[in-house]
């Protein structure tokens, strides 16, 4: 079962319901239950995976809360990443062993490995590393009961792309579960609807355009692929976010609050901005487990740059196995070495254009430089393979702007009507994210309404996404694009 | 305080529910293709006073016209053919269809009774799949939801994600909002276009050279027994059930092939097992003109279908004591889809791009018309266009034009009942016709047709188109008034109507 299924429409609302009918105490049973049965239907094999997992983690937390041995938490990361080595990275590791060879004229035949990727594994993972590190550190307790610790590992809205929670903000609402309130239901519906928005609407829309630029870039001009490129930027925003939205939601109809994933990112004045708004539980799962034990930047500067690096890079090849994902990552951390060495030209550049830091000309352009940047890094998150990547990010600077003009852009899967649609609905995205970035929060104005405004604004929003979003026939409802990792 | 919010909520939540489901309804109504409800319209309309129903592929939606049956015969019809449609399909139409009426007879066609696979999607072959799949659409959409529908969905179809594509349109429909017209919103209203011909449709082309064919040895029958048979036998025990009386046909096809003949015979065996009648067309020469009244090797055109459904109606009258409803309180509607038909057909007098159609839809009778070739010209030359005329006249005058060269000319007046032909040059005297006294003047290089003696105007064109090759006056049946004047030049045998009548035939 998928988030995009009718069949998760009627579960959730079933498993609301009976949740909210049971005594509080054994709730997390329910929920234990409803998690693995939404697990199990998407992929029944891949559940001794995570079970597997739960059962470690479970075992190295009552073993480390006893006493603090690193034996525990080293052997409890090796099992772990050892699967998650085995499952997502054999093919990629032979794969580049038998490339290294071949530059020394050593044949490796392809030992064809081609092993089944459990849905979420990267997820739930991080999510149990991140409870043996932090009873490892006493930062937390360890949950004595293994199910409602299975529940913190496989909580359904989560479990196939996160956001990557902590124990410490999941366990105690599994213990002490909220009341039902009607606001949480409205309020969680309404953040489902925003993410389904995001998804069928905008993401499915753009995908059909990237797709179809992407799957043979050499036939397209320059500005074609430079406008496939930002709009890819959008499209991987929506789609998980998207998809963010929809577990948020989802838990939240629950009375469960679950950590923001998204901040605006694409309103970041900078890198590291951004990355402080993108896949927020992710950058801070590394901040925290990685880049903290590495030193940070407590262990002078050349150290800081390196363990930069080692975070990116680790961090693209969390997403997938495959070195575009490396290079990906890899450049977003040169951004941010890049950015740190340049810092004192930009100062002085600032203090003899006089340029107010505050204005709303110098935001602005910090804010295009950013997203320029985050859009380049996305050709190599994007394209099949390095070349691919490395023939979009050479040509998608020769400018042919009657591209934009002669009707180029309604032959590339998406007619006029619906290319309009994906522009319009983009304005709203980024009309919305102003809102937010500015502290408006625009659920809070229609709740606000008069019962008759809001219901025709709730009514006409689920006949616009129902409408207008991309499913039916030969949709992949599982085509979210952060299922993979 | 905290119980009373909770029940309010849910009172809320209820309410919001029904009314989101209420503009979900009508959203779907809106969107739905419009191609079934099209066809299917009447049918709900007039579904209490159906007497037969017609059953089977488009071989029968473009082979019999039930408003002219209704015309000719008073006997109340609907079209039920599905494009693609096998004999499993066909079954479930009729399953659907008894969920609605009670006819006396259906009349059911057996072509493609060779097809041996049970689920549409998993048919022959995926592109002959697709389009069944596709196909089905246009017998299915139509029905709300229902046990029927839902049976005939899950028997038809393999695939669980395409049966609710079916059970539940708005699947496959919702993004239909792009090419939404002010149909798709009168559908809302019930005042949505729809198929005047009660199901029926006519197509307009002339296969003038059709690839006719007829397997030597047509004496050979399915193997074991194909789905379609099963089918077949299935629909006839359900008639024999409900006390329906059925009719087996075969419609004409051009080109038939060795399973085209195997099909006829074993539906002419399972007729005899089941003593119901079997009208073979494959083996009735005589019925149609495959030279004139072929849309394509397969299809009938509106003048084949003219004859198809006037031979079934003749045998129906012979055979059946099925009641005329002309005239019956509460049919009116029958009445006036006949004036709808009757104006239809006069229009489409004045549309045809094409020659061919062009004289193939004159032989209507909507409308009274002179036609006239010049002497010399290449349609006489023109065996297909000189077969169509031949068609018009019913007579074989136009060899002796053919001979001399001509000029030819024709008037047909139905409404006084005259046909007058003349092969070469003449000056014949003045006739009779709805318009006056018509005069025709026809030399080998000048023709002239005058009204009640007024040689200063000259119906046919000997100016900016003299050089024409044919003219047609098309005229008003009642008052002779001229709707239309066509004037036609060959290129080989190609043919152009002059781009004045092209632009006025487009604007209609």
């Amino acid at each position: 079962m998928q988030v995009i299924t009718i069949e998760f429409l009627i579960f959730l609302p079933l498993v609301a319901l009976v949740y909210y009918l049971i005594p509080g105490k054994i709730r997390y049973i329910w929920l234990l239950v409803a998690s693995y049965f939404f697990y199990m239907s998407a992929s029944p094999v891949c559940a001794l995976f995570l079970v597997t997992s739960t059962m470690t983690t479970y075992a190295a937390g009552l073993l480390l809360q006893k006493k603090r041995r690193k034996s525990v938490l080293v052997c409890c990361l090796l099992i772990n990443l050892g699967i998650l080595g085995v499952f997502k990275y054999a093919d990629f590791a032979c794969g580049t062993a038998a490339g290294i060879l071949s530059v020394f004229h050593v044949q490796m035949t392809d030992p064809g490995i081609k092993l089944l990727l459990p849905v979420g594994i990267s997820f739930y993972m991080f999510q149990a590393l991140g409870y043996v590190i932090d009873v490892y550190r006493g930062d937390i307790t360890a949950e004595v009961n293994p199910f409602r610790y299975a529940l913190f590992v496989s909580f359904f809205p989560e479990v196939m792309s996160g956001p990557i929670e902590r124990a410490g903000h999941m366990l105690p609402q599994f213990r002490e579960p909220a009341a039902f309130d009607p606001d949480h239901v409205r309020d969680g519906l309404l953040r489902m609807m925003w993410g389904y928005f995001l998804k069928m609407v905008l993401a499915d829309r753009i995908a059909i355009l990237v797709n179809t630029v992407y799957a043979d870039p050499e036939k397209y001009p320059g500005t074609v692929l430079l406008v496939a490129t930002i709009l890819y930027t959008f499209q991987i925003y929506c789609d998980f976010a998207g998809y963010t939205n929809i577990a948020v939601g989802a838990a939240g109809v629950m009375g469960i609050q679950v950590m923001e994933n998204f901040d605006c990112p694409y309103l970041a004045g900078s890198i590291a901005d951004f990355w402080r708004r993108w896949h927020i539980s992710l950058s801070g799962w590394f901040r925290d487990y990685l880049y903290f034990p590495l030193g940070g930047n407590r262990k002078g500067l050349v150290r800081k740059y390196i363990n930069i690096m080692i975070v990116f890079m680790v961090s693209g090849l969390w997403h997938g196995a495959d070195w575009t994902f490396v290079l990906w990552g890899g450049l977003h951390g040169l951004y941010q070495i890049i950015g740190k060495l340049l810092m004192p030209v930009r100062n002085f550049m600032v203090k003899a254009f006089h340029v107010n830091r505050n204005s709303f000309s110098h935001r602005l352009l910090k804010i295009l430089c950013t997203f320029s940047l985050v859009s380049f890094a996305w050709i190599f998150f994007r394209a099949e393979d390095i070349n691919t990547a490395l023939y979009v990010a050479g040509h998608l600077w020769h400018f042919q702007p009657w591209v934009l003009t002669d009707g180029t852009l309604y032959g590339l899967g998406l007619d006029a009507a619906g290319f309009n649609l994906m522009l319009g609905c983009l304005a709203v995205l980024i009309a919305a994210d102003l809102c937010h970035f500015h502290g408006l929060k625009i659920s809070e104005k229609i709740t606000a309404q008069g019962i008759w405004l809001r219901w025709l604004i709730y009514i006409a929003a689920v006949m616009f996404i129902l409408v207008c979003g991309i499913w039916g026939p030969g949709y992949d409802e599982t085509g979210f694009i952060y299922y993979q990792f | 305080m905290k119980y009373r919010k909770t029940f309010l909520f849910l009172i809320r939540a209820v309410l919001f529910l029904v009314i989101l489901t209420g503009v979900l309804y009508c959203t779907a109504v809106v969107l739905q293709c419009k191609d079934s409800q099209y066809k299917y319209a009447d049918f709900f309309r007039t579904a209490d006073q159906l007497d037969v129903l017609f059953l089977g592929s488009s071989h029968v939606i473009n082979g019999i016209n039930p408003v002219q049956f209704y015309e000719d015969y008073g006997y109340t019809s609907y079209n039920m053919g599905g494009h693609g449609s096998v004999v499993p399909s066909t079954y479930w139409e009729f399953r659907n269809a008894l969920d609605y009426c009670r006819p006396e007879y259906v009349v059911v066609d057996a072509y493609m009774l060779e097809k041996d696979f049970h689920y549409l999607d998993q048919g022959e072959d995926g592109e002959d799949a697709n389009s069944s799949t596709d196909q089905l659409h246009l017998n299915m959409d139509c029905w709300p939801y229902s046990q029927t529908k839902v049976a005939a969905v899950k028997d038809l179809l393999s695939d669980k994600k395409l049966q609710r594509q079916f059970l539940y349109d708005f699947i496959l429909y919702h993004n239909r909002w792009e090419e939404l017209g002010q149909n798709d919103f009168l559908q809302l209203t019930g005042n949505e276009d729809r198929n005047i011909l009660m199901g029926a449709e006519q197509r307009f082309k002339v296969d003038a050279v059709p690839d006719i064919e007829y397997p030597k040895d047509d004496t050979g029958m399915l193997t074991g027994q194909t789905q379609g048979e099963l089918y077949l036998e299935k629909l006839l025990k359900d008639c024999r059930k409900e006390k329906i009386r059925v009719i087996l046909t075969f419609l004409p096809k051009a080109q038939v092939t060795e399973e085209d003949v195997q099909s006829a015979n074993s539906a002419g065996q399972i007729a005899e097992k089941y003593e119901v009648p079997f009208l073979n067309f494959l083996k009735k020469s005589d019925v149609v003109n495959f030279y004139t009244d072929m849309n394509d090797n397969g299809h009938l055109n509106s003048n084949g279908m003219q004859k198809v459904t006037e031979y079934i109606g003749q045998y129906l009258h012979e055979h059946t004591d099925l009641a005329d409803h002309r005239g019956d309180t509460g049919y009116e509607l029958w009445d006036q889809r006949v004036d709808e038909f009757q104006q239809s057909e006069a229009e489409q007098t004045q549309t045809q791009e094409n020659l061919y159609s062009e004289l193939m839809v004159l032989g209507n009778h909507s409308v009274n018309y002179v036609v006239y070739v010049k002497a010399g010209s290449e349609i006489l030359k023109d065996p297909e266009a000189v077969g169509l005329l031949e068609e018009l006249t019913g007579t074989k005058e136009i060899e002796n034009a053919v001979q001399s060269g001509g000029p030819y000319f024709l008037a047909q007046d139905d409404t006084k009942g005259i046909m007058q032909e003349y092969t070469e040059p003449a000056e014949p005297d003045a006739f009779d016709t709805t318009a006056g006294k018509m005069e025709y003047i026809g030399l080998p290089d000048f023709g002239a047709v005058y009204l009640n003696g007024d040689e200063d105007h000259n119906l046919l064109d000997m100016g900016d188109n003299y050089g024409s090759d044919l003219q047609i006056l098309i005229m008003d049946r009642k008052n002779g008034q001229v709707l239309k004047h066509q004037c036609w030049y060959a290129q080989g045998q190609d043919y152009q109507l002059c781009e004045d009548d092209v632009a006025q035939g487009q604007n209609r």
